[in-house]
């Protein structure tokens, strides 16, 4: 394997993409009552019959977890990136990687039913906006492919 | 056939009135390779433009094939510029974001006289001037040589009966100098009309009359004799 | 290639001055996206209040006069709130002239429900006297609402017609599920009084947090005007009848929701009016000063035949194409804002939101698109006027300088 110089700057973009992904619902946009230290099981809410109930948007919290981390794994494996079907194939699963970001909350693992929830006011906005970004980053991989090359 | 009838062309500059041409009478024969000579603003760049329907004269006639030039309005003028004059320029004029091939194909885009396909006379057009193997290169790609073949090329894709050229050969060596005239004596031997305005007098002798240019007024040039380089 | 196209000629023209290109687009993005968000916004927020009301099917709303903002949120944006008021208010409003009916609804905001995790807005009616949600299930259910059975609001959506849902502690089954409205009726859940009551006395052994509602305790009145009644009048009357209560029209929450819109819409408009202003003259300058740039290349044209309408056209096709580029790019982003940040908008202004149909959004896409395409031409105008005109050996030699 052989290092490519040209590909650092889109590996490191496509590596803080992933960490974002991974980090953002936990965080700064964070699903429906994500707890911290005290409280590390936050992912579920207590009705008023005193029922724990687990949420939709905990699942995509932690799904988008392996979204980011696999979208991390393919950043560092483009540092390494050199020839022209290896740049396509890695953009490629970047932007599926960005499509997998946006599927979770919109389609697989939603999020809670209520607009005013932060899963809704935060989460999803976020996710949506990085995987359109994750989308578009790779689309302009390819594009570019030739200047990229070794 | 190019017919003058004191044509006149003065321009205001805040120094006063400039006479660029003066009471202009000259009169060109189908098929004949004339040279306009003169030193540089002696009015023939002026009289080559008036000619090609590129400058309006300040008063009096040119009559271009039986046609009263600026009598026209800007549609058939236009079309007369397309399809019966072909000019070439001291800069070769290709567009920077046109191929040779494309290039030479443009004209046929505003004025389209000739009924082959555009592409393969551009094509045949490019191969007579030596660029055949040029068609999709760009014109930072070519020499001062080419360039300079490539806008011949692209003035005789309407298939016009004139030829006009300022100066073609001022920014060439000596070399290139004689190819390019050499090119232009072709196409006039095809039957083509070709006027030339250039400030070197050794060109003289590859044209078939000479006229000279001094402070607007145009004379012929009698006893032109001279060896072809 | 046979022939070298018209559009061929334009875009390569077009590809070599990217810097133009660019700056040109993006303005004409600028000014479109925001001019559409503020357009969607407010059509959105009007469509909404207008369903919401409709859904409610009360001329007015009477609170007690310390809650009228609780019960202006509770429509508006779904924040949920618990009051009461007294029932005597109800035989002070039927006295009051213009009043055909009355009816009342009590107000309880749930801790957590068993579908969602935030509190939830409960809307017990009065079965008998109600006139607001019985038409709806006349008409889509074709039955009144029968014991323990619930109508949810369109957000409320976790859970089916016919499957149950338990709040405090008590089993409900889900009757119905109302078309959305944009407004806190979709996260609102309608229930009978007398199972309300029921449920808040259960409460106290099984919720976590028991509920206090007993019966006859109100929230809030829903009047229901005589035809030809002035609601204004009747506003003032019922207010000089009963001074502990406010009334809430709907005039009154589409002010209130105007309001809340206002700065955002302005700051939208003010935004696409300085860049309209600032970079109009600005593309216009420098479409002059990229005609003045080509005089050569158009003396060239005019050389080999052009004629001027064609400098002309292909000129002002090369703005038009920017302005339709960049009017696109807006559209497509304002579409795209509106739709992802949907809830952070309303929920962040407080404003209820409900697209209006596709034709009215077309509409308004329509006008504001070909008003900016008109705004490009304009701005080449003058450019291509000048080019056209020029004379060509003039721009030949100017080229050569």
């Amino acid at each position: 394997m052989e290092f490519s110089k040209k590909m650092v700057i889109p590996a490191i973009v496509l590596m803080l993409l992933g960490v974002l992904v991974a980090v953002g619902p936990w965080t700064f946009a964070p699903v429906c009552e994500v707890h911290t230290a005290e409280n590390p099981n936050g992912l579920w809410v207590i009705t008023a019959a005193n029922k724990t109930l687990p949420m939709p948007c905990g699942y995509t919290a932690r799904a988008e977890i392996g979204i980011g981390a696999a979208t991390v794994i393919v950043g560092g494996m483009m540092l390494f990136a050199t020839a022209i079907g290896s740049i396509i194939s890695l953009a490629a699963v970047g932007a599926m990687m960005g499509g997998a970001t946006i599927a979770l909350p919109a389609a697989l693992t939603k999020t809670c039913a209520l607009s005013s929830h932060t899963c809704n006011t935060l989460t999803a906005p976020f996710l949506w906006v990085m995987g359109i970004v994750l989308i578009l980053f790779g689309a302009a991989l390819i594009v570019y492919r030739k200047k990229l090359m070794k | 056939m190019i017919e003058t009838n004191e044509v006149m062309k003065t321009y205001e500059t805040l120094s006063g009135r400039i006479t660029a041409l003066d009471q202009a009478n000259i009169s060109i024969k189908d098929g004949e390779f004339v040279l306009i000579v003169g030193r540089s603003g002696s009015g023939k760049s002026t009289l080559l433009s008036i000619l090609g329907g590129l400058t309006r004269p300040s008063s009096g006639k040119v009559m271009l094939n039986g046609k009263d030039l600026w009598a026209m309005n800007d549609e058939d003028l236009s079309e007369v510029r397309g399809s019966e004059l072909g000019f070439v320029f001291q800069f070769p004029g290709l567009l920077p974001t046109l191929n040779t091939l494309e290039n030479v194909m443009l004209p046929t885009m505003f004025c389209s006289k000739v009924e082959e396909d555009p592409s393969e006379r551009a094509t045949i057009l490019l191969q007579t001037v030596g660029l055949g193997d040029k068609l999709d290169s760009f014109p930072n790609q070519l020499s001062g040589g080419e360039l300079k073949r490539a806008a011949i090329a692209r003035s005789l894709m309407n298939n016009p009966s004139i030829i006009l050229a300022d100066e073609p050969t001022g920014d060439l060596d000596v070399n290139t100098e004689k190819e390019i005239m050499d090119m232009f004596c072709r196409i006039n031997k095809l039957g083509k009309t070709v006027v030339m305005v250039t400030h070197n007098q050794d060109l003289a002798c590859f044209a078939s009359r000479v006229l000279s240019m001094e402070r607007g007024i145009v004379s012929e040039e009698e006893g032109q004799k001279c060896e072809r380089i | 290639m046979a022939k070298l196209s018209y559009g061929q000629f334009l875009w390569r023209n077009l590809k070599r001055r990217s810097f133009r290109n660019v700056a040109t687009v993006l303005t004409f993005a600028v000014v479109v996206c925001s001019v559409l968000i503020a357009s969607f916004l407010t059509e959105g927020t009007s469509n909404s209040t207008r369903a919401g009301m409709t859904r409610l099917g009360a001329d007015l709303l009477v609170v007690p006069q310390e809650y009228a903002s609780n019960a202006d949120a509770i429509i508006i944006t779904g924040k949920p709130s618990t009051f009461f008021m007294n029932t005597t208010e109800m035989t002070k409003l039927q006295a009051v002239p213009g009043v055909q009916r009355v009816a009342p609804q009590t107000f309880i905001a749930t801790l957590s429900a068993s579908c969602c995790a935030l509190p939830t807005q409960l809307i017990a009616f009065n079965s008998t006297m109600d006139f607001t949600v019985t038409p709806w299930l006349d008409q889509e259910l074709g039955r009144p609402l029968e014991k323990d059975e619930v109508i949810l609001g369109y957000q409320i959506k976790g859970t089916d017609v016919g499957q149950p849902i338990i709040f405090y502690g008590h089993q409900f089954k889900v009757a119905g599920i109302l078309q959305p409205t944009g407004t806190g009726v979709d996260q609102s859940v309608f229930v009978r009084d007398s199972d309300a009551i029921v449920m808040a006395r259960e409460s106290v052994k099984v919720a976590w947090q028991p509920i206090e509602m007993n019966p006859g305790q109100i929230s809030a009145i829903l009047v229901q005007l005589e035809p030809g009644a002035d609601v204004q009048q009747v506003s003032a009357d019922i207010a000089a009848a009963a001074p502990e209560v406010s009334v809430i029209t709907s005039n009154h929450l589409a002010r209130k929701i105007d309001a809340q819109l206002a700065s955002t819409v302005g700051a939208l408009y003010l935004t696409a009016g300085a860049v309209t202003l600032i970079s109009l003259p600005l593309i216009a300058t420098v479409s002059t000063l990229v005609v003045n740039e080509r005089r050569r290349e158009i003396g060239l044209y005019r050389m080999m035949g052009a004629k001027k309408g064609f400098v002309f056209n292909a000129l002002l096709a090369e703005a038009l194409i920017l302005a339709m580029v960049g009017a696109l790019i807006g559209l497509v982003s304002a579409a795209a804002i509106v739709i992802i940040f949907n809830n952070t908008i309303t929920v962040s202004l407080g404003i209820p939101f409900l697209w209006p149909g596709l034709d009215a959004v077309l509409l308004q896409t329509w006008w504001v698109m070909l008003l900016t395409v008109l705004l490009g031409a304009l701005s080449a105008l003058y450019p291509a006027m000048m080019a056209a005109r020029s004379d060509p050996y003039e721009s030949i030699r100017a080229g050569q300088k």
